[in-house]
C-alpha cells in the first residue's frame, strides 16, 4: 500500500485543520483553534487502488513560519489553501508555493489549490476565476471546498493523491524526486 | 401658424449660423459664457429646437381652441398650458428671457380675459376674437425675433433686457394665476346662470359628463399620489423610530456627554412624533382623506353612468318622436295629393257633364256622384293625415320640452355632484394640508426648542461634570494635562489676537468628543473662533472612537493603551506625541495650518488624513522624500513645522502626522534591540506596542480571527516603515486591524531578544511544563466546579512562581510585558465575538514572548515541542494576568536604583527555586538537552551527563550575565565594587557549601589566574577517574547547580568579565579555522553530544585529555575571578568527545529519546513512518546530526564553505554564543582552542540553517525510515 504524505499549507484561520479534519472524521470543528501542528492517517482508496495518507496539518500562523522549510522538505504533495472570504489568504499563498518550489528545488511539485469556506459565498472576496487563473499559472488542480458542508473535500484529497501518482511516474530518477519516492 | 413657419425657418438657422453666434456678446462675460458654452454643444441646440417647438404647438393648440368650440374653459387651459410652456423655455433659455416677450404674453392674457364668452356666437366669434388672434400673433413674433436675436448673437446688446430668472418667473407666476383668477371669476356664476350658459349648448350634457369622467381620473391620480406617499412616509417613520431607539439606548449609555439630555430629547420627539405621524397616516389613510374622497369618486362614477343612461334614453325617445312627426308630415303631404287628385277628377266630371247635357245623363249623374265621393274620402284623409300631423308636432314638442327639461335636471345634477366632489375633495385637501402642516409645525417648535437648547450649552460642561464625577487623582492629572497643553497650545500656535487666545485657552481643557460637538454646534453660534473650530472638526471626527475609549478606560484601575495618553505628562518638549488623541487636542490652537490657504494649490483630497496635519510650503532644496525615499528635486514639499519632506504624490500616502517640530531621523525599529527603542519611553513601554494595541482596542476587539488572520504583506511593510519613519507621529487609523496585528506580531517576532529574556526561558518553560503537568492533573480528577473557581493550591503556587519570575525581568520589559498582556486580556474578554481565547492568542503570542536563544533557531522540529510550553505560559499570562500583573509598572529608571532592587530580585528569583523545583527539573534535564542544539544546552548536557554540574545555573548565569551586559549597554553602570564585594561573598558561600567538589575548586580558585583553566582541564582528567568524578558529582549536582548560578551571576556583573569575553570571540574564530580537522571532530562532538546520555559523556574524558595536551597555546588573560574555580569542569568537557564514540551512540539514542514528543499529535505512532524529526528525540536527532555529518565528513575547509551565509548568521547566532558560551567558558580554564568548538556551534548553525535548506537531505532521511 502507497503511502502519500500530504502537507496543508495556508495563511492563518483558513480552515486547513477544517479541512483535513472533514477528510479524516468527517465532522466539522467548531472551534477556532490555532493549530501548531497535527499529524493524520487516513486509508483511502482512489481509483480503486488502496493508499494511505498521511496529512499533516500546519501552523498557518507567521509565527510559526520557520517550520514550513521542513514541512515542505517532508511533504510529497501539498493542498495549498485559501479562504475565498479573505483576499489576503489568497496573496499569502503565492510565496508559500515558491517556497515550495524553492525548497524542492523542483518545479513539478505535485500541489493544489484550495479555496475554502465556500459555503460563505455572500462573503466572497476572491472570484473563482482569480483562483483558477493562479491554478492555471501554477498548473496544478483547482478546486473550491468547504469545510463546513464538506463540498468536495474527498475529491480534493483524492486529487491530491492522483497528482501525486501522477509527478512520480515520470520522473521517478529526478535525484529531487528520491526522496519524495516511496520505494 | 406664420409664427410657426418662422420659427421652423429659425431653426435651421440656429444650426446654421454656428460660426456667427461664436462671437455673441463679448460685451457680457456672463452671457458669452454660457452661449459660447452653450452654442457650440450641439445637445443644447437640439433641446432649444424641442423647447422652441413645442412652445409653437401650444400657439397653435390655442388657435384651434378658439376657432373650433369657443369654450372659455377649454380656451383658458391652453393659454395656461401655453404659458407654462413659455416659462419654461424661458427658464431653461435665459438668452430667450426678455421684457418684451413678456409683455407679449401678458397682452395675450389681458386679450383673453377681455373676451366676453357669454356674447360667443357663430357671427360675432371672428371678431371677439380678433384682438386675440393679433395678441397670439405678437407674442409669437417676439419670440420669433428674440430668438433670431439670441441665435444672431446680439442679445445682449439688444435693448430687450434679461430679466433675472427669479423675477421673471414671479412675474409669469402672477400671470398664470391671474389667468386663472379670472376665468374663475367668470365661472363664479349662479348655478342657474351656469346651467343656463350650458343648456345654450347643444352637446352641454355631453361635455358635463365628461367633465366629470375626467374628475374622476384626476382624482383617482391624486389619491394615488397620497396613498403612495402616505406609505412611504409610514415606512420611513417606522425607520425613523427603529434608528431613534437604537440610539437612544445607545447613548444612554454614556455618561457625562455634551447635550446628551438634548439628544435624548430630540431622539425622544423624533419617536414621539414619528408615532403622531403614523397616526396622521393612518388617518388621511381612513377617513381624513383616501376613504372618502375615493367614495366620492366612486359615486361620481356611478351617478355619471346612470344620467349618461338617462340621457341617452331621452334622446332615443326624442328622436323617435321626431321620426314620428316626420312621418306624419309625409302622410298628411301624400293626403294632401291624393285628396287633389280627387278634386280635380271631380272637376273633370262635372265639366263633361255639363257638356254633354243630354245623352247619357244618368250615367253622368252616376259617375259624378262617384267623383264626388271620392273627393270627400280624400278630403276626409286630408283632413286625417293633418290631425295626425299636428299630434305629431304636439308630440315633438312635448318631447322637445322634456328633453330640455331632462337635460337641464341633468345639468342640474351633474352640476350638484361636480359641487359634492368638489367639495369633498377640498375638505379632504384641507385635511391633508392641515395634517401635515400641524405635524411640521410641531416639529419645527421641537427644532426650535432644540436648537435654542443646544444654543444655550456651555462647552466643557459636561466634560468638567465629568472630571468632578471621577476621583480627584484623576481631575488632578487632567488639570496638569490642562496646563501644560495650555502652554503649549500657546507656544504652538502664537496667538495674538484676544479672541482667538481665548479659544485656545478654552479649548484643550476639553476632550476631542466635546470639541467636536462644539463643532458641530457651531453651526447655530456665530463667531470667527467657531467657524475655525469648526475646520478641525472635520479632522477629528474619525477619532471620535479613541476619545470614547479614552473616556471608557479611565473606569479600569489598570493599565490600558487608552490611559497611558492621560496618565502620562506630556512632554512637548521631546516631540512625542503618542496618539491621535494627542493630536486632537493640540491642532486646534493652529488651526490655518489645516486649512486650504496653507496648502495652497495642493488639492485636499489628494492628501492623507496625516498630510492634512501638516503645513506644506514648497521645497528649497532637493532632499529625500519621507515616504517613499526617493530624492525629490522637483514637486516637492516640506511642511513648515516638522520640516518633513515629502513628495506631492506621495501626500496622498503620507501617514506620518505633523508633530509642530523637527521629525526625527529613522529609526530602527524592526530587528532591534527592545530597549534602544524603550528607553524613549518615560515607562519603557516601546511607543509601536502602544500605538498598536491602543488602535485594536479601539476599533477591532470584535472582529474574528484578530491576531490570528495574517494582513497584507505590503501594507504592512508600508506600515513597518512608517514606524521606523514617523514613530509615535504615524496615523496608523488608515490601515486594517489586520495589519496592525501582524505589524505588532512581527515587531515581537523580530526582537532580537524577547520581553521574556533569553536567561528566563528555561525557566519559563519549567513552568509551562508544571502547569501542564497540574492541568492535566486538575483533569484527571475532575473534582467539580469549585477547583474551577478558585486557582487551585497549585495554581496559585504557579502564579507566584511566575510572578517571581517576571519580576526578574528589566522594568521596562516587564511593563511592555505587562502591557501587552493587560492588552492580549481585553482581546480574550471578547472571545465570544472574535474567537480568540487565551488560548489561541497563548499560541500566536508564544514564540513572540518566549523563546529559546536564537542559536537553537535552525528551526528543528524540536522546537515544536517548545511551542507548546510557550503557548502554554502565554495563555497562562493572559487567563491570570490579573493576578500576575497586579502592581502597576515598575519604575522605568533603570539607571542606579534598579541595580539595588534587581539584584536582589535575582537572588529572590534564583534561590527560592531551587528548593521549589529541583525534583522537577531533574528529569526534565536530559530532555531538554536533547531539544536544544545550542551552545547553553551543550553545556547543560555536559553538566548533567558527566559531572551533573549546576547546569540550569549555569544557564541561567548565562542568561543573567546576558542580560546584564545589555543593561550595561543601556547605561546601567553597576557600581563595581559592590558589585564585586557581593560576588566575593557569594564566593564564598559557593566555597563553603558543595562539600566533595568544592576544596578541590577552592585550591585551584585561589591561585588561578585566566589561563589556569587549562591546567586545572589537565588536572582534572587525569587526576579524577571518570566513574568517580561521575560520582562525585552526583550529589553535588542541586547544590552546585545553584551555587553555580548565583556565582557565575555576580561575576558575570562585572564588566571586566564582559570585556573579555567580547574581545576574545573575535579572535577565536580564526584560530578555529586552523585547527581543522579537531574542530570539525569537535563539532560534531557538540552535535552529538546533545544526545548523548551519561555514559557516553563520561568516555569522553580521556580524549579530551589527550585533546588539551596537543594543544598549547594559551591566551593570558587577567583572570579577574575566583569564581571560575567553580564551573572548570564544564567547558572542558565541551569539547573534547571522540568523535568514532560519537558515530557509534548515533544509532543508540533514538530510542530512548522517543518518548517525549510533541504533544499536540494525534497519532504519535505515525511519526516514525512519515515524519521521524517530529518525535522531538528523533527530531533532535535529525537536525543535529545531519548537519553533523557531513561537517565531520568534509574537509575542515569545506565546513566554513557557504561563509556568507556564516557572516551574514553571525549577528544573531554568534553574538549570543559569544554571551553565553564565553562568559562561563573563558573564564574557567578554557584556552584558546578550546573555545573554537565553544564557538563553532555558533558560527555553524546558521551554515546549516542553510545546509538544510539548500542541501539535499534525503540521503538522511532513509536512515530514520
Amino acid at each position: 500500500m502507497r503511502e502519500y504524505k500530504v502537507v496543508v499549507l495556508g495563511s492563518g484561520g483558513v480552515g486547513k485543520s477544517a479541512l483535513t479534519v472533514q477528510f479524516v472524521t468527517g465532522t466539522f470543528i467548531e472551534k477556532y483553534d490555532p493549530t501548531i501542528e497535527d499529524f493524520y492517517r487516513k486509508e483511502i482508496e482512489v481509483d480503486s487502488s488502496p493508499s494511505v495518507l498521511e496529512i499533516l496539518d500546519t501552523a498557518g500562523t507567521e509565527q510559526f513560519a520557520s517550520m514550513r522549510d521542513l514541512y515542505i522538505k517532508n511533504g510529497q504533495g501539498f493542498i495549498l489553501v485559501y479562504s475565498l472570504v479573505n483576499q489576503q489568504s489568497f496573496q499569502d499563498i503565492k510565496p508559500m508555493r515558491d517556497q515550495i518550489i524553492r525548497v524542492k528545488r523542483y518545479e513539478k511539485v505535485p500541489v493544489i489549490l484550495v479555496g475554502n469556506k465556500v459555503d460563505l459565498e455572500g462573503e466572497r472576496e476572491v472570484p473563482s476565476s482569480e483562483g483558477r487563473a493562479l491554478a492555471e499559472e501554477w498548473g496544478c488542480p483547482f478546486m473550491e471546498t468547504s469545510a463546513k458542508s464538506k463540498t468536495m473535500v474527498d475529491e480534493l484529497f483524492a486529487e491530491i493523491v492522483r497528482q501525486m501518482n501522477y509527478a512520480a511516474q515520470p520522473d521517478k530518477d529526478d535525484p529531487c524526486c528520491s526522496a519524495c519516492n516511496i520505494q | 401658424m406664420i409664427a410657426h413657419k418662422q420659427k421652423k425657418s429659425k431653426k435651421k438657422r440656429v444650426l446654421a449660423s454656428g460660426q456667427v453666434s461664436a462671437d455673441v456678446t463679448t460685451s457680457e462675460m456672463g452671457l458669452k459664457s454660457i452661449s459660447s458654452n452653450s452654442i457650440f454643444d450641439p445637445d443644447y441646440i437640439k433641446e432649444l429646437v424641442n423647447d422652441i417647438r413645442k412652445f409653437s404647438h401650444m400657439l397653435l393648440y390655442l388657435k384651434e381652441a378658439i376657432l373650433s368650440d369657443c369654450f372659455k374653459e377649454v380656451i383658458h387651459i391652453r393659454l395656461d398650458e401655453l404659458l407654462r410652456v413659455l416659462k419654461s423655455v424661458m427658464n431653461k433659455h435665459q438668452n430667450l428671457n426678455s421684457v418684451d416677450l413678456q409683455n407679449a404674453a401678458e397682452m395675450l392674457i389681458a386679450k383673453v380675459k377681455a373676451v366676453n364668452f357669454t356674447e360667443v356666437n357663430e357671427e360675432n366669434k371672428n371678431d371677439l376674437f380678433r384682438e386675440v388672434f393679433s395678441s397670439i400673433e405678437t407674442l409669437a413674433f417676439t419670440f420669433g425675433n428674440i430668438l433670431t436675436s439670441f441665435l444672431m448673437g446680439d442679445v445682449g446688446n439688444d435693448s430687450l433686457l434679461r430679466l433675472p430668472v427669479s423675477r421673471d418667473s414671479k412675474s409669469f407666476e402672477n400671470i398664470s394665476v391671474g389667468s386663472v383668477d379670472s376665468s374663475s371669476e367668470k365661472g363664479n356664476f349662479s348655478p342657474i346662470e351656469l346651467d343656463n350658459v350650458l343648456l345654450k349648448n347643444t352637446d352641454s350634457v355631453e361635455l358635463a359628463l365628461s367633465y366629470a369622467k375626467t374628475w374622476s381620473k384626476y382624482t383617482k391620480n391624486i389619491v394615488s399620489w397620497v396613498e403612495k406617499k402616505l406609505n412611504l412616509e409610514l415606512e420611513s417613520t417606522r425607520n425613523i423610530i427603529k434608528l431613534a431607539e437604537a440610539t437612544r439606548t445607545n447613548i444612554g449609555l454614556q455618561e457625562f456627554m455634551p447635550l446628551q439630555s438634548l439628544f435624548t430629547n430630540a431622539l425622544l420627539s423624533d419617536i414621539e412624533s414619528s408615532h403622531l405621524l403614523q397616526q396622521t397616516i393612518a388617518a388621511l389613510q381612513a377617513n381624513k382623506f383616501v376613504q372618502p374622497l375615493l367614495g366620492r369618486k366612486n359615486e361620481m362614477e356611478k351617478q355619471r353612468k346612470e344620467i349618461k343612461e338617462l340621457w341617452k334614453q331621452e334622446q332615443n325617445k326624442m328622436l323617435e318622436t321626431e321620426t314620428a312627426l316626420k312621418k306624419a308630415k309625409l302622410l298628411c303631404t301624400q293626403r294632401q295629393d291624393e285628396y287633389e287628385k280627387a278634386k280635380s277628377s271631380m272637376f273633370r266630371a262635372e265639366e263633361e257633364h255639363l257638356c254633354s247635357s243630354g245623352g247619357s245623363v244618368k250615367n253622368i249623374n252616376k259617375q259624378l256622384e262617384k267623383k264626388r265621393k271620392l273627393e270627400e274620402e280624400a278630403l276626409q284623409k286630408v283632413e286625417e293625415a293633418n290631425e295626425l300631423y299636428k299630434v305629431c308636432v304636439t308630440n315633438v314638442e312635448e318631447r322637445r320640452n322634456d328633453l330640455e327639461n331632462t337635460k337641464r335636471e341633468i345639468l342640474a345634477q351633474l352640476r350638484k355632484l361636480v359641487f359634492q366632489c368638489d367639495l369633498t375633495l377640498k375638505a379632504v385637501t384641507v385635511n391633508l394640508f392641515q395634517m401635515q402642516h400641524l405635524q411640521a409645525a410641531s416639529l419645527a417648535n421641537n427644532l426650535q426648542s432644540l436648537c435654542d437648547s443646544a444654543k444655550l450649552y456651555d462647552p466643557g460642561q459636561e466634560y468638567s461634570e465629568f472630571v468632578k464625577a471621577t476621583n480627584s487623582t484623576e481631575e488632578e492629572k487632567v488639570d496638569g494635562n490642562v496646563n501644560k497643553q495650555l502652554t503649549n497650545s500657546c507656544q504652538t500656535s502664537g496667538y495674538g489676537p484676544a479672541d482667538s487666545l481665548e479659544d485656545v485657552v478654552r479649548l484643550p481643557d476639553r476632550s476631542n468628543k466635546i470639541e467636536e460637538d462644539r463643532c458641530s454646534n457651531s453651526a447655530d453660534i456665530t463667531g470667527p473662533s467657531f467657524i475655525r473650530s469648526w475646520t478641525f472638526g472635520m479632522f477629528s471626527d474619525s477619532e471620535s472612537t479613541g476619545g470614547s475609549s479614552e473616556s471608557r478606560s479611565l473606569d479600569s484601575e489598570s493599565i490600558s493603551p487608552g490611559d497611558f495618553h492621560r496618565k502620562l505628562p506630556r512632554t512637548p518638549s521631546s516631540g512625542t506625541m503618542s496618539s491621535a488623541d494627542d493630536l486632537d487636542e493640540r491642532e486646534p490652537p493652529s488651526p490655518s495650518e489645516a486649512g486650504p490657504s496653507s496648502l495652497g494649490t495642493f488639492k485636499k483630497t489628494l492628501m492623507s488624513k496625516a498630510a492634512l496635519t501638516h503645513k506644506f510650503r514648497k521645497l528649497r532644496s532637493p532632499t529625500k522624500c519621507r515616504d517613499c525615499e526617493s530624492i525629490v528635486v522637483f514637486q516637492g514639499v516640506e511642511c513648515e513645522e516638522c520640516l518633513l519632506v515629502c513628495h506631492r504624490k506621495c501626500l496622498e500616502n503620507l501617514v506620518i502626522i505633523c508633530g509642530h517640530q523637527k521629525l526625527l531621523g529613522k529609526i530602527n525599529l524592526f530587528g532591534v534591540e527592545f530597549i534602544q527603542v524603550a528607553k524613549r519611553e518615560p515607562d519603557g513601554i516601546p511607543f509601536i506596542l502602544k500605538i498598536c494595541a491602543s488602535e485594536i482596542e479601539n476599533r477591532a476587539l470584535c472582529l474574528q480571527g484578530i491576531y490570528r488572520v495574517s494582513g497584507n504583506k505590503i501594507k504592512t511593510e508600508k506600515l513597518c516603515q512608517a514606524l521606523e519613519n514617523g514613530m509615535h507621529l504615524v496615523d496608523i487609523s488608515e490601515f486594517s486591524s489586520h495589519d496592525i496585528c501582524e505589524v505588532l506580531k512581527a515587531y515581537l517576532r523580530q526582537l532580537p531578544e524577547p520581553f521574556i529574556l533569553f536567561r528566563l526561558y528555561k525557566e519559563c518553560i519549567d513552568l509551562a511544563k508544571e502547569l501542564q503537568h497540574v492541568n492535566e492533573e486538575q483533569e484527571t480528577k475532575k473534582n467539580g466546579p469549585e477547583d474551577k473557581k478558585w486557582p487551585s493550591i497549585e495554581i496559585n503556587r504557579i502564579l507566584l512562581k511566575s510572578k517571581d519570575l517576571l519580576r526578574q525581568l528589566p522594568a521596562s520589559n516587564f511593563n511592555s510585558l505587562h502591557y501587552l498582556i493587560v492588552h492580549l486580556k481585553r482581546v480574550v474578554d471578547h472571545a465570544e465575538e472574535n474567537k480568540m481565547n487565551s488560548k489561541n492568542l497563548g499560541l500566536i503570542f508564544g514564540p513572540c514572548l518566549i523563546r529559546p536563544r536564537p542559536t537553537a533557531a535552525p528551526v528543528t522540529i524540536s522546537s515544536l515541542a517548545e511551542y507548546s510550553h510557550q503557548a502554554r505560559l502565554v495563555e497562562f499570562l493572559i487567563t491570570y494576568s490579573q493576578k500576575i500583573f497586579d502592581g502597576s509598572l515598575q519604575p522605568q529608571d533603570v539607571g542606579v536604583s534598579s541595580t539595588g532592587v534587581v539584584a536582589p530580585q535575582v537572588d529572590q528569583g534564583c534561590l527560592p527555586k531551587p528548593v521549589l523545583s529541583p525534583e522537577e527539573r531533574d528529569p526534565e534535564h536530559p530532555m531538554k538537552s536533547l531539544f536544544f542544539s545550542s551552545k547553553e544546552d551543550i553545556h547543560t548536557a555536559d553538566s548533567e551527563s558527566k559531572v551533573l554540574e549546576p547546569a540550569t545555573s549555569f544557564e541561567e548565569s548565562e542568561h543573567r550575565q546576558n542580560a546584564l551586559e545589555k543593561c550595561i549597554g543601556n547605561k546601567v553602570r553597576l557600581p563595581l565594587d559592590q558589585e564585586l564585594e557581593t560576588a566575593s561573598q557569594k564566593m564564598d558561600d559557593v566555597c563553603k557549601s558543595p562539600k566533595p567538589l568544592t576544596p578541590k575548586f577552592d585550591g585551584e580558585a585561589s591561585t588561578v589566574e585566566r589561563h589556569t583553566r587549562r591546567t586545572k582541564v589537565m588536572v582534572r582528567p587525569v587526576s579524577l577517574p571518570v566513574d568517580r568524578l561521575l560520582l562525585a558529582s552526583l550529589p553535588n549536582e542541586r547544590n552546585g547547580r545553584h551555587m553555580g548560578s548565583v556565582n557565575s551571576d555576580r561575576f558575570c556583573k562585572s564588566p571586566a568579565v564582559e570585556g573579555v569575553n567580547r574581545k576574545d570571540t573575535p579572535t577565536t574564530v580564526c584560530p578555529k579555522l586552523d585547527g581543522g580537522d579537531l574542530q570539525t571532530l569537535q563539532r560534531t562532538w557538540d552535535k552529538q553530544y546533545e544526545q548523548n546520555d551519561l555514559t557516553a559523556n563520561t568516555s569522553r574524558i580521556i580524549p579530551s585529555a589527550l585533546q588539551e595536551k596537543g594543544v598549547t597555546t594559551t591566551v593570558r588573560t587577567s583572570g579577574d575571578h575566583l569564581v571560575s574555580a567553580i564551573e572548570p569542569n564544564k567547558p572542558y568537557t565541551d569539547p573534547v568527545r571522540p568523535p568514532r564514540e560519537v558515530l557509534e551512540r548515533r544509532s543508540s539514542d533514538s530510542t530512548p529519546l522517543a518518548p517525549v514528543r510533541a504533544p499536540r499529535t494525534l497519532q504519535p505512532q505515525h511519526w516514525t513512518t512519515f515524519y521521524k524529526p517530529r518525535t522531538p528525540g528523533s527530531s533532535v536527532k535529525g537536525n543535529v546530526e545531519r548537519p553533523a555529518k557531513p561537517s565531520a565528513a568534509v574537509p575542515p575547509g569545506t565546513t566554513h564553505a557557504p561563509p556568507g551565509h556564516v557572516v551574514k548568521s553571525l549577528p544573531d547566532s554568534e553574538s549570543p554564543a559569544a554571551c553565553l558560551g564565553q562568559p562561563v567558558g573563558k573564564p574557567n580554564n578554557n584556552s584558546e582552542e578550546r573555545d573554537p568548538p565553544d564557538v563553532n556551534p555558533a558560527c555553524q548553525r546558521p551554515r546549516l540553517k542553510r545546509m538544510q535548506q539548500f542541501e539535499d537531505l534525503e540521503d538522511e532521511i532513509p536512515q530514520f525510515v
